[in-house]
């Protein structure tokens, strides 16, 4: 028996992505698809800043990039630039991209490495196309040709999410999702399966449906109280438990096609500019910073005028034990969450939407579609959870009690082998699925100052003159082809993305 | 232990194994380095249980060991490879088991839901199984507008002639060739010291390679056993033969096991395996012609891929039957990883643990790929098949069966050497039939896509009427070749 109705409680980013997506595959179906939402529950508004696989979302829903871009306020994104994170003074840009192009079947890095050791002093950074393209802020489109340098990159955007929650809501409800505006003040269970089979509105109202998707954020209303799937804390990798969030001008110089990670002494701050504003966050663990320091610490780094008070917000880190649990599936915060340090968490919600969809059950919710669900979603969130605590132990900080914290943390076996892989020989331990493949654990552990303290063997095959000559040659045309870019702003413009502009 | 530079490297063992890899660490690895390769004399050669079918990626394999497509052709009988057709498999099934890039999506919703929902068969839409059926060959082209470009192909081989082939190539002047017997082989605190040899003379390396097949000689000396699963029995032989067959190989299934057909240059390469009490069934079936080769061994593998300061290759660390191309695969993978690890210092520990991660990896996949063979309803009821089934289903084929049984759901795992497709292809040649259709095909309109699927499977088969025979591909492939060559 096919699903006939599928209830959405919560409408965020989360609510609405998930409205948009089930609403494109349910199109012409007999299914219905109601969201309910709250005026008065304000939303986080997660994930202005994005990874590449938003592109994915937005074509398949057929959404034009310029439009949406245009109604988000939103720019190009290369990546995201890391300061003060391996020591204090450091930075680096960990891309959407490759480093160098393999020599003889050998990861560049690799070569790096032998040149490095042997006293040359470039940078890994400069084989990077997406990283010098955004150090000069340029951006152009990746090429075609997946041959040419031009194409060894890929972007995402920074945006206005609670624009793009909107701009899916009209997307939404043009495919038939009826929107309810309401509160919910009760559950009703099955007696006998415990399902969810109606919620009961502040209005009196009831709204009953097959299937449950709960994307209520961190209070996750059907899936934590109601059904209790069990919460899995990962506080003592990812301690960071609060955040302060305020939007700044910003001048048009500031808007760089990347995002910023800047690491505090008890936590770090982002910074992403969107056509009109910056938004600012600061990330912190309240056991070594209280929530009036940490704003002040905020508001002396804002970089414009404040354009809104101080939005703060409470979590803890961690994921479901079920995101999948009887009719309820949870999506977005409610299914746990991962501090934003690397734009996961709209990543996380399409990774759900599209297992939800693969896996879209009947009416008899067969236990096979829910566990097959939650295999999936627990390996993209433990991969994620891993990258993240990377970026804390890779450090030679100590000049605090949160640094300290880490320096004597005992890592997940998982990420420790990983590391020594690296250390010993550049190796890279690779998997197929999760979001940071192979460039991104470099990028991190090398811009961090975790650096190979030997190369894959193979390396030494090769004459050292050709090597030099090879790399020289793939630097020279890496920097000239940037330069040859146009700057970032002028690149929304021209593909009449611009907010400025009218459709 | 002190931590000394790995500048010495042995490699001890024969036959394809020890060829490969050999070549592999001679063309890729640093000059500096000094390699020993010990070539043991061969009371039996195991090589036929790589089997006579390599997957799509030999072309790059065998470039990493120094062999290209015209060089493979010339001096070996190889020939081409679409996959393998799978005669009277349980009894009933048959199919091609075809080398295929991804197969279409279309409005989202990936091909084989179509099918499903459809009832379609598979084959009549994969190029490669077509032509392959239908005896063509052709180089899949580039261009993506004509139907062969989705096909893969791989080679048609016999493991021994590449061996043959391998081992009369030159070697540069880092790499010392000798011959000899192991005496024995010293050990101190589970790490090899060196190999004496019967003529007294001492190979001693900071590194060693286990090349030595099943025997796995210096795997056992470390104490790193083998964990065998069940024995078999193989038998090759060859029989002249002036056509050349198809671009698949063929395998039937027998009473006492199951038989191939590879269509070499000027031969058939027939093989058989069975258990191990059926033998005498198997020779008249087989024939006795010239090199017949036969034996009985365990499949299974070892604890350990790498121990100490000792890394093995090919059967050294894992028998598996050669029903699928898994064999060559585990072999590739193995030089593969090897080049990737080789260590820095003595002290490789590192090296061992992901070099094991990514073995262990790659044999339970391939093991539930081949396993996937003998899990059907009504399986025959002969000792070889029982032998096969006795062992429970691994949890993660347990997966991939439940959620293609239920919906078609291709369960993938991460860096799985046999993909989607190849799943796929398997599913349906199964007749495995899933439960339910794709919740989503609702709204397409289905008749459009009856429609759209008869115009693939048409312009297909139509494409390959215009396809040449395999015989005649190759034979004016090589006349080009050796042109090429003589110029």
């Amino acid at each position: 028996m096919k699903i006939e109705k599928v209830c959405i409680l919560g409408g965020g980013t989360a609510g609405w992505m998930t409205a948009a997506g089930l609403s494109h595959k349910l199109k012409g179906s007999q299914t219905e698809i109601t969201l309910i939402e709250s005026e008065q529950i304000g939303t986080v508004g997660v994930g202005e800043a994005t990874l590449p696989s938003i592109r994915f979302f937005n074509n398949t829903l057929g959404i034009d990039e310029a439009t949406f871009m245009r109604e988000t306020s939103a720019t190009f994104k290369l990546g995201i630039e890391f300061c003060d994170w391996g020591r204090i003074g450091d930075r680096y840009i960990h891309p959407f991209g490759e480093f160098g192009e393999k020599i003889r079947n050998v990861d560049f890095h690799h070569y790096w490495t032998r040149l490095r050791l042997s006293g040359d002093a470039s940078r890994l950074d400069d084989y990077s196309y997406p990283i010098i393209m955004s150090e000069l802020g340029r951006f152009q489109f990746p090429d075609p040709d997946p041959a040419k340098i031009e194409a060894s990159f890929g972007y995402a955007y920074q945006m206005d999410a609670s624009a793009y929650a909107r701009l899916l809501r009209r997307y939404a409800e043009a495919n038939g999702v009826k929107r309810v505006e309401g509160k919910v003040t009760g559950v009703e269970q099955d007696s006998e399966t415990g399902h969810v089979s109606s919620v009961k509105l502040e209005s009196g109202a009831s709204v009953a449906a097959d299937l449950f998707i709960d994307c209520t954020g961190f209070r996750g209303l059907l899936i934590r109280q109601t059904l209790e799937a069990g919460n899995v804390d990962w506080t003592k990798w990812l301690p960071c438990n609060r955040a302060i969030a305020i939007p700044c001008r910003a001048a048009d110089r500031q808007i760089t096609p990347f995002t910023r990670a800047t690491a505090r002494k008890a936590g770090w701050q982002w910074r992403i500019p969107l056509q009109h504003r910056i938004g600012n966050g600061h990330v912190y663990c309240s056991e070594y910073i209280s929530d009036d320091e940490a704003c002040d610490v905020l508001c002396a780094n804002l970089e414009g005028e404040a354009l809104a008070e101080p939005n703060q917000l409470y979590f803890q880190t961690g994921r479901l034990q079920q995101f999948w649990k009887k009719n309820v599936v949870a999506i977005g915060l409610s299914a746990g969450f991962l501090e934003p340090l690397e734009s996961t968490s709209i990543y996380l919600i399409q990774e759900g939407i599209t297992a939800l969809l693969e896996l879209f059950p009947g009416k008899d919710f067969r236990a096979s579609d829910a566990d097959e669900y939650n295999r999936r979603m627990e390996l993209y969130f433990e991969r994620v959870r891993d990258f993240l605590i990377l970026h804390y132990i890779a450090t030679e900080r100590a000049d605090s009690e949160m640094w300290r914290y880490f320096t004597n943390m005992k890592l997940p076996d998982s990420l420790q082998e990983r590391l020594d892989a690296w250390l010993l020989r550049g190796h890279i331990i690779k998997y197929e699925f999760g979001a940071f493949l192979p460039p991104s654990w470099i990028a991190v552990m090398a811009g961090q100052n975790l650096l190979p303290a030997h190369f894959d063997r193979r390396v030494d095959a090769l004459q050292r003159r050709e090597l030099v000559e090879l790399a020289a040659g793939l630097k020279a045309r890496i920097s000239s082809s940037a330069r040859g870019l146009p700057g970032h702003l002028e690149s929304i413009q021209a593909f009449g993305a611009s907010t400025n502009m009218t459709a | 232990m002190s931590k000394a530079a790995v500048d010495h490297i042995a490699i001890c063992g024969s036959g394809l194994a020890f060829e490969a890899c050999l070549a592999a660490l001679a063309r890729n690895l640093d000059p500096g380095i000094r390699i020993t390769a010990l070539e043991l004399e061969q009371e039996q050669s195991f090589d036929p249980l790589y089997g006579t079918v390599t997957p799509p990626t030999a072309f790059d394999d065998f470039t990493l060991w120094g062999i290209d497509e015209p060089e493979l052709l010339l001096r070996t009988g190889s020939s081409f490879c679409y996959g393998t057709f799978y005669s009277d498999w349980a009894g009933r099934l048959g199919w091609t088991q075809a080398y295929h890039l991804p197969l279409p999506v279309w409005d989202g919703i990936e091909f084989h839901f179509y099918l499903a929902h459809l009832q379609a068969s598979l084959e009549p839409h994969l190029v490669s199984a077509v032509c392959g059926r239908a005896g063509r060959f052709a180089h899949p082209p580039a261009d993506p507008n004509i139907p062969l470009s989705r096909a893969e192909y791989g080679y048609q081989i016999d493991p021994l002639d590449l061996a043959d082939l391998l081992a009369r190539k030159d070697l540069p002047g880092n790499v010392t060739r000798i011959r000899g017997e192991i005496a024995s082989i010293e050990v101190d605190e589970g790490r090899i010291r060196s190999i004496v040899l019967s003529d007294g003379n001492v190979v001693d390396a900071q590194f060693f390679i286990d090349a030595t097949g099943p025997s796995g000689r210096l795997m056992d000396a470390l104490g790193n056993g083998f964990e065998a699963e069940r024995t078999v029995g193989f038998a090759q032989s060859a029989q002249e033969c002036d056509q050349l067959g198809s671009a698949l190989r063929l395998v039937q299934e027998k009473p006492y096991g199951w038989q191939s057909q590879t269509h070499l240059q000027g031969r058939i390469l027939n093989f058989a395996l069975f258990h191990p009490d059926q033998a005498g069934a198997v020779n008249p079936a087989l024939g006795s012609h010239s090199g017949a080769l036969s034996g009985q061994l365990d499949l299974g593998a070892r604890a350990e891929g790498w121990r100490g300061n000792c890394a093995s290759i090919g059967h050294a660390n894992c028998v598996i039957e050669p029903l699928t191309p898994a064999p060559m695969i585990l072999l590739s993978r193995d030089i593969e990883r090897l080049l990737q690890l080789v260590p820095i210092t003595t002290d490789m520990e590192v090296e061992a643990r992901e070099f094991n991660r990514l073995l262990g990896d790659d044999i339970e996949h391939c093991g539930i790929f081949g396993r996937a063979f003998y899990e059907v309803e009504n399986a025959p009821e002969t000792d070889f098949w029982r032998q096969a089934r006795a062992r429970r289903l691994p949890s993660k084929l347990e997966r991939k069966l439940e959620q293609f049984g239920s919906r078609a759901i291709l369960v993938s795992y991460d860096l799985e050497p046999f993909n989607k497709e190849d799943w796929t292809i398997l599913h349906y040649g199964m007749k495995r039939k899933p439960e339910r259709s794709h919740p989503f095909l609702d709204g397409i309109d289905m008749p459009a896509a009856q429609r759209r699927l008869d115009e693939m499977s048409q312009a297909i088969r139509k494409l390959s009427l215009k396809v040449p025979p395999h015989e005649r591909y190759l034979t004016n492939f090589m006349r080009y070749l050796e042109k090429q060559h003589a110029r």
